[in-house]
């Protein structure tokens, strides 16, 4: 660091070349800088300052004084927090109807992949596509009103179910048949989208093995296990460890849309958890800020492990 | 195929069976994606003493557009559509403005390229939450603000890493060429990568469309103001209570309503603009997962 005075743009790669090289490669860029000031604001603003509020998972709100100046209560909310059946139901709530939908949703995509990659008519598997991606794009709000008018005691469905004799299912108002709901319109929304990333890896398999594969005799049921799955697996791994790693992640869209108070014990989630503690009910914000840093915690804990897992599967895949 | 023993045929015969069952499944799965909506339809176009004698329809027994009468009467349903549109040509354009600066920049091998990754990513794993982002949108002076729907909203994450990783895709030999020719930053940008991008520029567009045509959640933690709801939020009321919603239409001017009917057909009405366009730009949204979906 003895000269670190006008030096001869020449002497950039010489001993102090690293050091050198880093002042040249800002000086090259400097132009794109300002470019980043937008989106790192974004985020500083509306990611990072919420972050400041947190503290009041360890404070009793109080308007007038604000999140800083009110007092501090250590662990109270925690403690109260704890011993609430709601919010160990709530917790247990969002893990089972997570684990339900990573085991039924996450074979469905696959399957669809499979059976369109069957179909030799082109236009016919771009027809097929399209209606089944088309519910990915409407919001749950949409999707419950559809849903609810379908399946409700009156609704079409029963309808049918008791004009062929049987009797009315309780498919809203009983909580374990309306957490299947909840997996099935997952089901029913998502799949179809989830399955282009099985059809793009599909895709890319050499056609040349299916090609000697015919010509050995191997059938379409063998090609599919023997060709087309090792193909996929790799990325159905991943998706299987992103799923899990989400397991904290309930879906408050859909539920908050779906449910109703008949079947809250069986589908309230920690997210419909907190939104009702912070504004349906008397509004406490310490505690349902110590819920959210509650869930935060557990939930970063498992993406983060997901994220270490999909590295070791995949380098390209992992994100932090 | 003129050697005809049994064996071919018998295999020949096979893949027609496996065939035709592979196909029932599939449409199988279309017509219990398509049958909802039908039904939806159905339930919008029927007169309220037919539906209760009959929920389940094939087709429409009586043609009945009262329920359409009464949703485009009401001035709520055209406020949803303003607040919705204010927020999709004001809000998209803000999303891809910061979309691609980040992309484009973080494309670039810059150093302080990990370090703003890693202050972009780390967002994904964890969030201030319920209450301290609420608290943030009202002392910051956005409460009842449409901006309060617009704003929070920026940096899609996936959509930045589409982008990104799309840019880096673009020979540099194209902007090193135009760096001789003298063309400065801004001008690399907007005259040689966004041209080339336009692809998927279309894609990211139509993702932050749908997503600012499905806003409704901002809307209800911020927006006082009913005639300033979006209309997914508007539908949203109407579902859950539409006896509710309806008296507050002075009794004068009620009309006796079919609630079902009412309901579907403000879900025929927001889904319909979706559901016409889907088809035209589908392969431009599958292109998004199919570029970027596993990419990192």
């Amino acid at each position: 660091m003895a000269n670190t005075t006008v030096r001869p743009k020449t002497s950039l790669t010489s001993s102090r070349g690293k050091r050198g090289e880093l002042r040249r490669e800002i000086w090259r860029y400097r132009k794109l800088y300002p470019l980043l000031i937008f989106g790192v604001a974004f985020f500083a603003v509306f990611a990072y300052a919420p972050m400041y509020g947190i503290q009041l998972a360890f404070k009793t709100y109080n308007i007038g004084k604000g999140i800083t100046g009110s007092d501090w209560v250590g662990f109270a909310n925690f403690t109260k927090l704890f011993a609430r059946t709601e919010f160990w139901r709530a917790f247990s709530n969002t893990i089972i109807i997570s684990l339900l939908k990573t085991v039924f949703s996450f074979p469905v995509p696959i399957l669809l992949a499979i059976l369109v990659n069957e179909i030799s008519s082109r236009s016919l598997r771009r027809g097929l596509q399209i209606v089944f991606t088309l519910p990915h794009f409407l919001s749950w709000v949409t999707i419950s009103g559809i849903m609810l008018n379908l399946l409700t005691g009156d609704g079409a469905i029963n309808g049918i179910i008791r004009a062929a004799g049987g009797h009315g299912v309780e498919f809203l108002t009983n909580g374990y048949i309306f957490r299947g709901l909840l997996v099935f319109s997952d089901i029913w929304k998502e799949s179809g989208w989830n399955s282009i990333i099985y059809m793009a890896a599909i895709a890319g398999i050499d056609q040349a093995q299916y090609e000697s594969a015919t010509i050995d005799g191997v059938n379409r049921w063998q090609k599919a296990w023997y060709i087309t799955w090792p193909s996929i697996k790799g990325v159905a791994a991943v998706l299987l460890l992103l799923s899990l790693g989400n397991s904290m992640n309930g879906n408050f869209d859909q539920v908050f849309n779906m449910y109703n108070p008949t079947v809250s014990r069986q589908s309230e989630i920690i997210d419909t958890y907190i939104y009702n503690i912070s504004f349906l009910q008397a509004a406490d914000y310490g505690l349902s800020t110590a819920v959210g840093l509650f869930k935060g915690i557990i939930n970063a804990f498992l993406l983060l492990t997901a994220n270490i897992a999909v590295g070791k599967l995949n380098p390209e895949s992992q994100i932090l | 195929m003129t050697n005809s023993t049994a064996a071919p045929q018998h295999g020949k015969r096979n893949v027609h069976f496996g065939d035709a069952v592979i196909l029932a499944l599939l449409l199988l799965w279309g017509l219990i994606i398509l049958y909802p909506f039908y039904n939806c339809i159905l339930v919008s176009i029927v007169p309220q003493r037919v539906y209760i004698r009959q929920p389940f329809m094939l087709y429409p027994p009586v043609l009945d557009f009262s329920s359409y009468q009464f949703i485009f009467a009401w001035k709520q349903l055209f406020y949803g559509f303003r607040t919705t549109l204010i927020v999709l040509f004001a809000g998209v354009p803000y999303n891809l403005f910061l979309t691609i600066t980040m992309a484009y920049v973080l494309s670039k091998p810059i150093p302080g390229r990990k370090a703003v990754n890693f202050f972009v990513m780390f967002t994904m794993f964890f969030q201030g939450g319920l209450i301290p982002g609420f608290l943030l949108i009202k002392n910051i002076g956005l409460m009842d603000s449409y901006l309060s729907m617009i704003l929070p909203y920026g940096v899609g994450i996936m959509n930045m890493m589409i982008m990104r990783s799309y840019f880096r895709t673009i020979p540099l030999e194209l902007e090193e060429a135009a760096r001789l020719d003298g063309a400065g930053e801004y001008s690399i940008l907007f005259r040689i990568y966004l041209p080339l991008s336009k692809p998927m520029l279309a894609t990211i567009t139509l993702y932050y469309s749908v997503d600012r045509w499905n806003e409704w959640y901002n809307g209800m933690l911020y927006m006082r103001t009913v005639s300033k709801w979006p209309l997914q939020l508007f539908l949203r009321n109407l579902l859950a209570s539409t006896t509710s919603v309806v008296n507050q239409i002075p009794d004068s001017v009620r009309p006796i309503v079919f609630a079902q009917g009412i309901q579907m057909a403000a879900v025929v009405v927001t889904v319909v603009p979706i559901a016409i366009l889907y088809p035209f730009l589908q392969k431009y949204f599958v292109k998004g997962l199919t570029l970027g979906g596993m990419k990192g």
